[in-house]
């Protein structure tokens, strides 16, 4: 893909060969940089015959550090009292110089004043007027901005957060400050050419628009189908219910900005819209989501069906979801969009997203305020035309493996917990206390069965229990469990492929069960209904073992013996 | 050794243009007529070099030494053979 051009003058009074290095090699936007020799900083922004002002540039970044500009601050670094007042007259001189470059770019960015390399200052001292190094170097900072506050298109930029995003000791190389003047060391640059991208972005309105948002342990703690509303993790006396809100909170103040939100949620939409109404610690509510998808569908269908709605191009698109499995899938399906690696701990989503500078404006206008609301009244427009591919292909490059197993000593707290707690993928919703659960797996003529799945993201456990009981030749189905999280990977589809296989291998023709509607098991009834086995007016099924075999794709099954 | 020459050299590509990007190969030339690297590229390789022995618990290597063995470090095959020697000799 042809990559924008952006022109960008540097001008700095240190060795910034390692920064614009960097730069050029960096892979957002062709990058066509124009610079001086270091420690030419005034002489350039004096002398408008200067080669660099021939072109106009789209950016100008003027940086420096605090003792090239006033050679009075200086003196605190060599311990010396100062006269804060000269300070002053040289930022003004230096505010002089910078604004007088305006008409040869777009933009002009100065990176406020850190220091260029550490110095730990006396600590009782370092907020003194007169000689604190810190307390100046602060002053400078601000009396910087307050200058160039009303200055169109002039953007004083935060270093400090680089040197805490870097961390201080991976930022600062004194070898290298001593052999050739760079100050900064290249983590250190590639934290502010991360930003510097980001920035221009915005302001060339490439900046992020849409963020759609998974629901289940990305907005609250916990699955919303197994344990309810009223047990989800969101505020409250709990650290990670606290961390949950605290992500919401910024959540909602990116709306405020004008960014739209939107959810995208493999969960049954009444359960799902039910915790947003009535959960009190819910910071956001529907009236904050322009449009939803909540259905058992591929994620990566559900946001081409969210963009055609809303007329968004997929390159102005945040997805945030937790499972590393929905991420993958949408980031190979929809490349343009922007699918940041969330943290596994949620105590980290609000820094992470704090981080995120996609969604970064120079400025918020009021139509940025009530952006949302005029997304929800964009006519819908007709289905992309592009075809995505099936997820049954997606599925094939997974390299998913099922392994099917005998219930085993070690394996009966999971499965009690997934009998117990999982309601959506449950056909029969039967509840059992260990003693009950044991004493049925001893009967011979019952079956359990565990059910593993592990594919190229990682190993994901026990997240089914199968199990029949047997009379007269016929295997009755009576648990027939998949954890949510990886419902509608084929998993259900081998575990009905093996009770089929089992029972052929041990003269077992018939197969039959039930299906025990409870308010949340719809999913499950979606399942066998697809398979043509219930309907609306039949719950009760009956299959052949010899029926014809499904296709499951490239899936291995991995079975116990079947005697 | 190789790998911290590897990832040394791999992090001084980042900042190199195209045209000046080092192969990683024993053969490939660092001070030498024919080597594209400037002054300020090898102070960056050894800087680099620097800062992955020390993340690795090497010793630390002093520049001084770099410059005074630098016909040793005209490719970086004979970089690498440089280092594994003065490691082993700090080990006696």
């Amino acid at each position: 893909m042809k990559k924008n051009k952006v022109y960008i003058n540097v001008i700095s009074n240190f060795n910034h060969n390692n920064f614009v290095g960097l730069l050029k090699n960096s892979d957002n936007f062709d990058w066509q940089v124009s610079d001086v020799d270091y420690n030419q900083v005034f002489q350039t922004l004096t002398n408008k015959n200067a080669k660099i002002w021939k072109q106009r540039a789209n950016i100008t970044l003027v940086w420096t550090t605090p003792e090239s500009i006033s050679p009075e601050f200086q003196k605190l670094q060599n311990k010396k009292i100062i006269n804060p007042n000269i300070i002053k007259k040289d930022i003004d001189y230096f505010c002089f110089c910078v604004k007088s470059i305006k008409n040869y770019s777009d933009i002009v960015l100065i990176p406020n004043w850190i220091l260029k390399q550490p110095n730990d200052t006396n600590l009782a001292l370092a907020y003194t007027k007169d000689s604190g190094l810190d307390y100046n170097l602060s002053f400078m900072n601000y009396y910087l901005s307050e200058q160039l506050a009303k200055e169109k298109n002039y953007y004083v930029l935060n270093s400090s957060k680089w040197l805490l995003n870097c961390g201080r000791t991976k930022a600062y190389i004194s070898k290298l400050w001593y052999l050739s003047k760079t100050p900064f060391s290249n983590d250190f640059f590639k934290e502010v050419i991360s930003d510097l991208s980001d920035l221009y972005g915005s302001i060339k309105g490439l900046n992020k628009k849409l963020l759609i948002l998974d629901l289940d342990d990305t907005l609250w703690g916990g699955i919303v189908g197994d344990v309810g509303w009223k047990n989800l993790r969101i505020g409250g006396h709990d650290y990670l219910g606290e961390a949950f809100r605290d992500f919401q909170i910024q959540i909602k103040s990116l709306k405020d900005q004008g960014i739209i939100l939107a959810l995208a949620s493999k969960n049954d939409e009444k359960i799902a819209i039910e915790a947003i109404k009535n959960h009190p610690e819910m910071v956001l509510s529907m009236e904050d989501f322009v449009t939803y998808r909540i259905n058992w569908e591929d994620k990566a269908k559900n946001i081409i069906d969210i963009v055609n709605e809303l007329n968004i191009g997929l390159q102005s698109v945040v997805f945030l979801d937790d499972s590393p499995f929905e991420r993958a899938r949408v980031q190979e399906m929809l490349p343009e969009v922007l699918v940041p690696e969330l943290p596994k701990d949620p105590t980290d989503y609000n820094t992470f997203l704090s981080k995120l500078r996609c969604f970064d404006k120079t400025h918020i206008t009021k139509e940025d305020k009530i952006r949302g609301n005029l997304y929800k009244s964009e006519s819908k427009r007709t289905k992309l035309k592009e075809e995505i591919k099936s997820l049954s292909d997606w599925i094939k490059t997974l390299n998913l493996k099922i392994v099917i197993e005998n219930i085993r000593s070690e394996n009966i707290p999971r499965a009690l917990q997934l009998l117990n707690k999982t309601n959506q993928m449950n056909l029969t919703t039967r509840r059992l206390s260990e003693k009950e659960f044991n004493d049925w797996t001893k009967v011979n003529l019952n079956k359990l069965w565990t059910i593993r799945s592990i594919d190229k993201f990682g190993d994901y456990g026990i997240i089914g229990i199968l199990s029949i009981s047997i009379k007269d030749n016929t295997a009755t189905l009576i648990d027939f469990i998949v954890s949510c999280r990886v419902v509608g990977r084929y998993i259900e589809e081998s575990m009905v492929e093996f009770i089929k296989e089992y029972c052929q291998k041990n003269n077992i023709n018939k197969i039959s069960g039930e299906y025990k509607k409870t308010e949340k098991n719809s999913l499950c009834y979606h399942f066998f209904n697809k398979l043509k086995l219930i309907n609306d007016s039949k719950y009760f099924f009956e299959l052949s073992s010899s029926v014809k075999k499904s296709n499951l794709l490239n899936i291995v099954l991995e079975k116990p013996n079947y005697s | 050794m190789e790998t911290i020459i590897r990832r040394s050299i791999e992090e001084l590509n980042e900042i190199l243009p195209k045209e000046k990007k080092l192969i990683i190969d024993d053969s490939t030339p660092l001070i030498d007529e024919q080597s594209k690297l400037e002054s300020i590229d090898l102070v960056n390789l050894f800087v680099n070099i620097e800062k992955n022995l020390k993340k690795e618990g090497f010793p630390t290597l002093s520049f001084d030494e770099m410059l005074e063995n630098i016909n040793q470090l005209k490719t970086i095959g004979s970089l690498n053979l440089f280092l594994i020697n003065k490691l082993k000799n700090e080990k006696k």
